[in-house]
C-alpha cells in the first residue's frame, strides 16, 4: 500500500516529462559546398541553379551545332547579353545568372569560332577609347580600332511560367518555358532557336496549406 | 490517509505538465559581441526588434523579417528591405515536406506554434506585394511583375471557390508593372485578370507613368477559437485624397480620390477553414474526452478517499472494527486507483495541444487603396490627406514620388510601419512576451597588461 503513492508519483513525473520532449536541441549544420548541377536541400518549384546549368549546357552544345554561327567562313560577332530576354515568368531571377553562363560557357567551347561583343561594357570602353584618343593615357598595345564592334547577331527570349494549385491537396505545379532566339542584327532573321522546358510540382505539409 | 500523497502528487504532476515550452519557443542569448555585430548596420528605431528576431531564431524568422522589411521598406532602407523580404521569401516558397518540425506539429503533444512561421495567405500574398513595390521603385519591372504573379498563387486555398485567386490588387500591380516595362498585351491580360474580380476600380490609362498607394487601417488579429484559426478586424479604416502642384501650373491644384484596391482583413477572413483545423479538432476532442474520463475517475477518487478515512461514529467490537478497516483498506486502494486512472487523464488531457497558431503579421495594414495618374517628371511630390470613416480630416504628409525606369512609385500609409512590441504577437510564452527587451552591451575590452604596457 505504502507503495503506491510513490509508484504513481514515479509514473507521473515520467509522463509529465515525456510530455515536455519535444524540445529542438539540433546543433545546426555547417556551411558545406553543394554541387550546383544537383538539388540541393532547399527545394522549390521555381527555376534554380541546377535549372539554369542544364538549360545553359544544352542550348550551348546546340548553338555550336548550328553552321551559321560556329562554322561561318568568318566568325560572326555576338552579343549575349540579358537586355533582350524577358522574364515573363513568376520566377524572380536575375536573368544575368543565365546569359551570362550561356555566354562564357560558349565563348571558351566556341575556341574562336565565335567572337563576342560585349555591348554591357560599351561605356566602359568609350572612357578608354577617349582617354587615350586625347593622349591622357597612351595607345596601349592593340592596334586602334575605327570603331567598337558592331553585332552580326544578338541573343533575345522569354521565359514564360504556367502555375497551378490544387487546393483541395495543396499540390503546387509550375510549367517553365525559355525560349532562346538568336536574330540577324541586319535582317532580323531568326537563325537559332532552342527552347527548354521543364515542369515542378511540390505538396507542403498540411500545416503550411 | 495512503490515498493522500497521490492527491499531492497529481497537483504536482499537473503542474508539471501543464505549460510545457520547448525550446524552440524559447528566445536565445546570444553573445554580446555577436548580437553587436549583427545590429552594427541596422536603423536604431529597430535595433529592439532586430535583436529579438536573431533571439527568436528560424521559428519566427519569416514573421520577424517581414514585420522589420515593412518598418525599414517604410524608412525608405530600402536594400535592408530588399534583403529582409527576400529572405522571408525563401522561407514561404520553401517547401516543407517530411520535415522533422512539420512532423512534430501534427503530434498530439506538440502545439502547432512550435512550426516555423510561414504564415497564412494573405501574409504570404503581402510578402510578395511589398517585394514587388521595391522592385517597382528600383524600376526593374519584370521581377516586379513576378512577384506579383507569385503573391497571388498563394492565394489559391480558399475553402470556398469564389474566394480562390481573388487578391485583385496582385493582377493590378501585375498589369502596372507591365505597363511601365512597356509590354501592353500582358498588362492588358493583367488587367483583364483583375477586372474579372474588381468590376469598379479604374484601370490606368496608357499614358499614367505614376502609381500612387495609400495603406490604411491596421493588420487583421488572428485568434484562436478553440481548435479554429479565425481573423477579426481591429479598427475602422480612413478615405484617402491626393494632391499635387505643378510647377509650370502652380495656380491649379488638382486633386483625386484614391480607390478601395484590396481589403487585406477580407482576404484574410474569407479564407474559410484551413486542412489543418481539423486535424486540430481531433485533438480537441481527445482533449475532452480525456478530460471527462479524468473527472469522473477523481469524484470517484474523493468518494472512496472519504470512506477511507471516515472515522467511527459508535463504540465498536473488535470484529466490527476489523471489518471497517478491511473495508476502508479497499476503499483505500480503491481511490488510489481511480486517483491514478484520474490523474493520468487529467495529465494526458493537459498535454495534449491544440490550440491554432495565432501569430500574426502585425504591423500590415487593413486595405490599400490607390490610383494612377500622368504626371510630368516637374512634378516631385504628392500631397496625401486622411479622412476618417465620417469624412473628418486626420492627417495631410507629402510624400516623394520616386521614379526609376517609365514610372514612378508613391507609398504612403497611415500611421507608423515600426511595430510597437519588438516581439511580434503571440511569437513567444506569454511569460517571454512580457519580460523587458535589454540588448545586451559589448563587452568592455580586456585591458592590456601593465607588463605588456612597459614592454619595449
Amino acid at each position: 500500500m505504502r507503495r503506491l503513492p510513490a509508484l504513481a508519483f514515479v509514473t507521473f513525473a515520467g509522463l509529465a516529462l515525456a510530455a515536455c520532449q519535444s524540445v529542438d536541441n539540433t546543433a545546426g549544420s555547417p556551411s558545406v559546398y553543394i554541387d550546383p548541377g544537383s538539388v540541393g536541400p532547399v527545394k522549390g518549384v521555381g527555376i534554380e541553379s541546377q535549372d539554369i546549368i542544364g538549360m545553359t549546357d544544352q542550348m550551348m552544345r546546340d548553338m555550336l551545332s548550328q553552321p551559321r554561327l560556329a562554322n561561318a567562313q568568318v566568325p560572326p560577332n555576338v552579343i549575349i547579353d540579358s537586355e533582350y530576354f524577358y522574364n515573363e515568368s513568376s520566377s524572380r531571377l536575375n536573368k544575368n545568372s543565365i546569359t551570362d553562363r550561356l555566354r562564357v560557357g560558349l565563348n571558351r567551347a566556341a575556341s574562336g569560332r565565335m567572337q563576342f561583343v560585349g555591348r554591357n561594357y560599351a561605356d566602359m570602353v568609350a572612357k578608354e577609347r577617349e582617354l587615350k584618343r586625347q593622349g591622357v593615357v597612351d595607345k596601349a598595345t592593340l592596334p586602334a580600332a575605327r570603331a567598337p564592334k558592331g553585332g552580326d547577331y544578338r541573343l533575345g527570349g522569354r521565359i514564360t511560367s504556367l502555375d497551378s494549385r490544387d487546393p483541395k491537396t495543396g499540390m503546387m505545379q509550375r510549367y517553365n518555358q525559355i525560349v532562346f532566339e538568336m536574330v540577324d542584327l541586319e535582317t532580323s532573321e531568326i537563325v537559332w532557336s532552342g527552347i527548354y522546358e521543364f515542369a515542378k510540382a511540390a505538396q507542403d505539409d498540411i500545416i503550411y496549406r | 490517509m495512503a490515498a493522500r500523497p497521490s492527491w499531492l502528487s497529481v497537483v504536482v504532476i499537473a503542474g508539471l505538465a501543464s505549460g510545457c515550452v520547448t525550446t524552440r519557443e524559447r528566445e536565445v542569448s546570444p553573445a554580446p559581441a555577436v548580437v553587436q555585430a549583427y545590429l552594427e548596420d541596422k536603423p536604431t528605431e529597430l535595433r529592439r526588434h532586430f535583436f529579438i528576431a536573431q533571439a527568436q531564431g528560424d521559428r519566427n524568422r519569416v514573421l520577424n523579417h517581414m514585420r522589420l522589411g515593412l518598418a525599414s521598406f517604410a524608412m525608405g532602407r530600402d536594400r535592408l528591405a530588399e534583403q529582409l523580404f527576400d529572405d522571408a521569401l525563401v522561407g514561404i516558397e520553401a517547401i516543407y515536406a517530411d520535415n522533422e518540425e512539420a512532423r512534430k506539429a501534427r503530434g498530439l503533444w506538440v502545439k502547432e506554434g512550435i512550426k516555423d512561421f510561414k504564415g497564412e495567405p494573405y501574409e504570404r500574398a503581402m510578402a510578395y506585394y511589398y517585394r514587388g513595390l521595391l522592385y517597382l521603385k528600383a524600376g526593374d519591372y519584370e521581377n516586379a511583375r513576378a512577384s506579383f504573379k507569385g503573391g497571388m498563387l498563394q492565394d489559391a486555398f480558399a475553402e470556398e471557390e469564389q474566394y480562390r485567386a481573388d487578391f485583385a490588387l496582385m493582377p493590378f500591380l501585375q498589369g502596372w508593372a507591365a505597363h511601365c516595362s512597356g509590354n501592353e498585351s500582358l498588362a492588358a491580360e493583367d488587367f483583364k485578370e483583375f477586372r474579372a474580380i474588381n468590376k469598379d476600380a479604374p484601370l490606368p490609362r496608357d499614358h499614367d507613368n505614376v502609381l500612387v498607394l495609400v495603406e490604411t487601417g491596421t493588420a487583421p488579429v488572428k485568434i484562436s477559437d478553440g481548435p479554429r484559426l479565425k481573423i477579426k478586424r481591429s479598427g475602422s479604416t480612413e478615405t484617402v485624397s491626393i494632391a499635387w502642384t505643378d510647377p509650370d501650373r502652380p495656380k491649379d491644384h488638382p486633386t483625386g480620390n484614391a480607390v478601395l484596391l484590396e481589403d487585406i482583413f477580407r482576404q484574410a477572413s474569407t479564407r474559410g477553414g484551413r486542412p489543418f483545423d481539423s486535424i486540430l479538432e481531433g485533438k480537441a476532442e481527445y482533449k475532452d474526452t480525456a478530460d471527462t474520463v479524468g473527472n469522473v475517475a477523481l469524484i470517484g477518487a474523493a468518494v472512496a478517499a472519504k470512506v477511507a478515512t471516515d472515522r467511527p461514529r459508535y463504540r465498536e467490537t473488535k470484529e466490527q472494527r476489523e471489518a471497517r478497516q478491511q473495508a476502508q483498506a479497499g476503499a483505500a486502494l480503491v481511490g488510489a486507483g481511480l486517483a491514478v486512472i484520474g490523474g493520468l487523464s487529467k495529465l494526458f488531457a493537459s498535454t495534449i495541444e491544440s490550440q491554432a497558431d495565432t501569430r500574426y503579421w502585425d504591423n500590415l495594414s487593413d486595405r490599400v487603396q490607390g490610383l494612377t495618374l500622368a504626371l510630368p517628371d516637374k512634378v516631385a511630390t504628392i500631397d496625401v490627406s486622411f479622412q476618417s470613416p465620417g469624412g473628418a480630416p486626420l492627417e495631410t504628409v507629402a510624400r516623394p514620388i520616386q521614379r526609376a525606369g517609365k514610372c514612378g512609385l508613391v507609398w504612403a500609409r497611415h500611421g507608423s510601419a515600426v511595430p510597437r512590441n519588438p516581439r511580434a504577437p503571440n511569437s513567444v510564452p506569454a511569460e517571454v512576451m512580457a519580460s523587458p527587451v535589454v540588448i545586451p552591451a559589448a563587452e568592455p575590452k580586456a585591458p592590456e597588461s601593465k607588463s605588456k604596457e612597459s614592454s619595449p
